[in-house]
């Protein structure tokens, strides 16, 4: 099915559309990345699951300290671990991936560059995620937030993700037209960014460590890439290209979109410094002043999104995936303006070194990313499966368990880490007064860990039933005359 | 519009800027730094740690300790005192000086000073003589007037001698302060404290320049020092702001990013007792429960596995009574004997101690002079308590 587009290789280049060079239509699209991208939206869809889990217990220990505790391999900072990469690199990147690749395909009217090695690129990715996973469970983690994978699974990572990226490129490369989309220019940069990030922060963290503090720039550095310049243009591509899709419209402005990722990109890699960080001062100062202006592209964007929408969101139909692309939207903003306001340094100062910082991560995370990845999985999956979900309602359970959820993982946490931020800077509170006093946040949150993992379930039963009637059909055809004798006893039975 | 290789450039060089000013610029300022040596005691800071405490470091990474521990410590702001340690010879500016500043010690010791009555004010002249009188009356002081000659500065020749008088005050009456601030405006130099005197205490940079300066044109001796504040170091979480020294030699390097526990930056010297943190390791609740000075039930989970359990009697068969490193916890009828790694761990957490004040950031030693600083309130009370410090600008004339 590649050969095709392998056979006209020069075609975009002269900028000619030559005659043989027919556009692939969405269904011809859909059927060259039907392999690799269910592979990655399906497993991604099991990581969150198992994330879940893991962040279920982690949060459980959190508050009742004895809880599994005669078991290695269950303790809170490797549960937690496991939970945050299993979420980042075995859902987060898998699905941005996924994602990534079909809109590629889509929005280029192209046939995927070599699906099938795209498909193995997938398969080692889910290999590095698996052994990243148990090494962390094991003890192997490497101490950097984020980037606790073993160095081998980070180098199976590095070498998988290029090569779906690679494919993903070229197959932007053969788009018929020269145009290019603004949803585009997003996963060019998310796809670029993160085998940048990842090589620069592995080498100069695990290959040749640099000495001491340098160690906390390059992993903030990291981090912030990987947050706000892979999975926040990836998020901000869905968005893109799905809420004019589903409402009928045209983007509103492709150069504001231009303009929000120019700032994303030179602002992102910056932001992230705490007041506190043993650092020389200017790199704290610029840190926080980038931090300040991730409000600008996701303002940019919404501003977008509304103009793309004019006419009000009431006129839209919010059905299915539509309604978690418009809570990722909402996400986004709150996101943004959050990040805006703890990089200023008083606000910065009350809330460093506490759990309000690990809401501001979900919020970008779960509430943005999260949701515009189910929405994704939610779209995409039918049209390369050729069928609808079984069940509707299970959608809408996984909807509302997931946006219910985000108020005690986010909302909740976020107050509790006020709080203890608060009581932190009063010299007159002991310290065990003040996580005494954030404790019921903490408490709480676990209910929320609780709804998501819920949502999880919903996501993954849905996905089975899928696979149920699928693999029904698929015998059907397979087995011939037999299923069809088969139907027929069914009937007269 | 083909915006593909724009979009990739525009994109490289954003990233790029990042990798710049996050990665190779930090590596450039700090990437080569090296152990500097201590002032006071001669020694080379940080060195390396220990090997089995090096190996603590790694139990501390694989159970991701990090996640609910900091180790950093923060300095919100400084400030300074200024103390006066010499009066020098001009003794009336010094009293105006002071007078301004500090109209209270002033006023002490001007009192002080009158604390011998009856004390004559001499060489008045009638205008004067008349004025202050009057004051003094008023104040309530008991006072009597005399003529005096010999003071009297000479004449120019072809002038009339002035007559100079000396005012005697024999009570200072009901309301002495308002005497003694009388006797000020008389005498500036009885209202200067004997020194050495703390003249002001957590001041800001401007202020204490603007002060230094002023009693230093009196003739004055002056020594300001440098206050570091923050609530971590108040918390008695260390005594100075962590550094990038601090960390020279960590890999990886495990600051943290929340407090879900207490800051570890100085825990070795917080608690320097291995039976403490074994049994806190083996049982939170053991050390830190309701009843305990906390008050409070500790949130750290439990960390069983890194002990193992003997039953007491066959420790003893096994002639391991001498198992002086089992923990013994009340009631038990079990040697608690930690592992290799709880060995490792509580030697690596022995060793977070809080570095020597290094130049970037000198630690303010309390002077004798100043002795009564209370090490047990130190943690409660701010660090004014610890006051005046040859910190940071010592002795200035």
């Amino acid at each position: 099915m590649s050969g095709s587009t392998i056979a006209e290789p020069i075609a975009p280049e002269t900028g000619v559309v030559p005659a043989g060079a027919v556009a692939a239509t969405p269904a011809e699209s859909d059927a060259s990345c039907r392999l690799p991208v269910a592979l990655m939206l399906v497993s991604a869809a099991v990581w969150v699951f198992l994330a879940g889990v893991c962040g279920l217990l982690a949060s459980v220990k959190l508050h009742s300290g004895g809880f599994l505790s005669a078991c290695p391999t269950m303790t809170y900072g490797r549960l937690y671990a496991a939970a945050t990469s299993s979420f980042l690199y075995g859902f987060a990147l898998q699905a941005g991936l996924g994602t990534a690749v079909w809109l590629m395909a889509r929005t280029s009217a192209a046939r995927l560059r070599n699906p099938l090695a795209t498909a193995i690129g997938a398969a080692f990715w889910n290999l590095g995620v698996t052994v990243g996973v148990v090494g962390i469970l094991a003890g192997h983690n490497t101490g950097y937030e984020w980037l606790e994978f073993p160095g081998q699974a980070l180098l199976l990572l590095f070498v998988s993700f290029a090569v779906v990226a690679v494919q993903a490129l070229l197959t932007f490369h053969d788009r018929g037209s020269g145009e290019s989309e603004p949803s585009q220019w997003y996963l060019i940069a998310g796809l670029f960014a993160f085998p940048w990030a990842l090589s620069a922060a592995g080498a100069l963290l695990l290959c040749q460590p640099v000495r001491g503090v340098v160690q906390i720039a390059v992993h903030t550095w990291f981090s912030s890439n990987l947050l706000l310049l892979v999975l926040t243009p990836m998020g901000i591509a869905a968005l893109l290209h799905f809420v004019p899709l589903l409402t009928n419209r045209s983007l509103a402005s492709r150069s504001l979109a231009g303009f929000s990722l120019a700032v994303l990109m030179l602002c992102g890699g910056w932001a992230g410094l705490n007041l506190s960080a043993p650092l020389p001062a200017w790199l704290v100062a610029a840190s926080m002043a980038a931090g300040t202006l991730v409000m600008i592209p996701a303002l940019g964007t919404l501003v977008n999104l509304r103009r793309t929408l004019a006419g009000g969101i009431r006129s839209v139909e919010a059905q299915g995936p539509a309604r978690f692309f418009g809570f990722s939207a909402v996400a986004l903003l709150v996101a943004g303006v959050v990040t805006g306001l703890i990089s200023f340094p008083v606000v910065n100062r009350t809330i460093q070194l506490t759990f309000f910082g690990v809401a501001v991560r979900s919020l970008w995370l779960y509430a943005f990313f999260g949701m515009a990845a189910f929405g994704a999985i939610y779209h995409i999956l039918p049209r390369l499966a050729g069928c609808d979900w079984p069940s509707s309602g299970m959608l809408n359970l996984h909807f509302w368990l997931a946006a219910l959820g985000t108020i005690p993982t986010i909302g909740v946490v976020a107050a509790g880490g006020f709080i203890q931020g608060h009581e932190m800077a009063k010299l007159a509170v002991p310290f065990s007064e003040v996580i005494r006093l954030s404790m019921p946040a903490l408490r709480f949150s676990t209910l929320g860990d609780l709804l998501l993992l819920a949502g999880h379930a919903a996501l993954l039963g849905n996905i089975c039933l899928m696979c149920r009637s699928l693999c029904r059909a698929k015998c059907a055809v397979l087995c011939g005359c037999e299923g069809m004798q088969a139907r027929g006893a069914g009937g007269t039975r | 519009m083909n915006a593909g290789p724009l979009t990739f450039l525009g994109i490289l060089a954003s990233v790029s800027a990042s990798w710049f000013g996050m990665v190779f610029m930090p590596q450039l300022q700090l990437g080569g730094e090296q152990p500097q040596e201590i002032a006071e005691t001669g020694q080379m800071y940080p060195s390396r740690r220990a090997g089995l405490a090096e190996q603590g470091a790694e139990v501390y990474r694989a159970n991701g300790c990090y996640y609910c521990h900091t180790q950093q410590v923060s300095q919100d702001s400084s400030d300074f005192d200024i103390s006066l340690t010499d009066v020098g010879a001009k003794r009336g500016d010094l009293g105006r000086v002071l007078q301004d500043v500090r109209p209270d010690l002033a006023q002490a010791a001007t009192l002080r000073a009158l604390g011998t009555l009856p004390t004559t004010l001499k060489s008045f002249d009638r205008e004067f003589t008349e004025y202050f009188t009057n004051l003094l009356g008023g104040a309530g002081a008991k006072i009597s007037v005399e003529r005096v000659t010999n003071e009297a500065p000479k004449p120019a020749p072809g002038q009339p001698e002035e007559a100079r008088f000396g005012i005697t005050i024999s009570a200072l009456g009901a309301n002495a302060e308002a005497v003694a601030g009388v006797v000020r405006r008389m005498r500036p130099s009885l209202g200067i404290p004997s020194a050495p005197v703390v003249l002001a205490r957590g001041i800001s940079k401007e202020q204490a320049d603007d002060l230094s300066k002023r009693l230093q044109a009196a003739g004055a001796k002056v020594q300001v020092t440098m206050n570091l504040r923050g609530v971590d170091m108040d918390r008695g979480w260390g005594r100075r702001r962590s550094v990038a020294a601090d960390y020279l030699y960590d890999h990886p390097v495990m600051v943290g990013s929340r407090r879900m526990g207490p800051d570890l930056s100085n825990i070795g010297d917080r608690q320097p007792s291995r039976a403490w943190h074994m049994a806190h390791l083996y049982n939170p609740r053991s050390t830190m429960s309701e009843e305990s000075p906390a008050g409070v039930d500790s949130l750290m989970p439990a960390y069983p596995y890194l002990f193992t359990r003997r039953p007491r009697q066959q420790a003893h068969h096994e002639g391991h009574s001498g198992h002086s490193d089992a923990i013994h916890l009340v009631g038990g009828d079990y040697d608690i004997v930690p592992k290799p790694e709880a060995e490792a761990l509580v030697a690596y957490l022995l060793s977070l101690k809080s570095g020597p004040g290094v130049f970037e950031a000198p630690i303010p030693k309390a002077p004798s002079a100043q002795a009564p600083s209370k090490p047990a309130a130190a943690a409660v009370t701010p660090s004014a308590a610890n006051a005046p410090a040859a910190g940071k600008t010592p002795t200035v004339k």
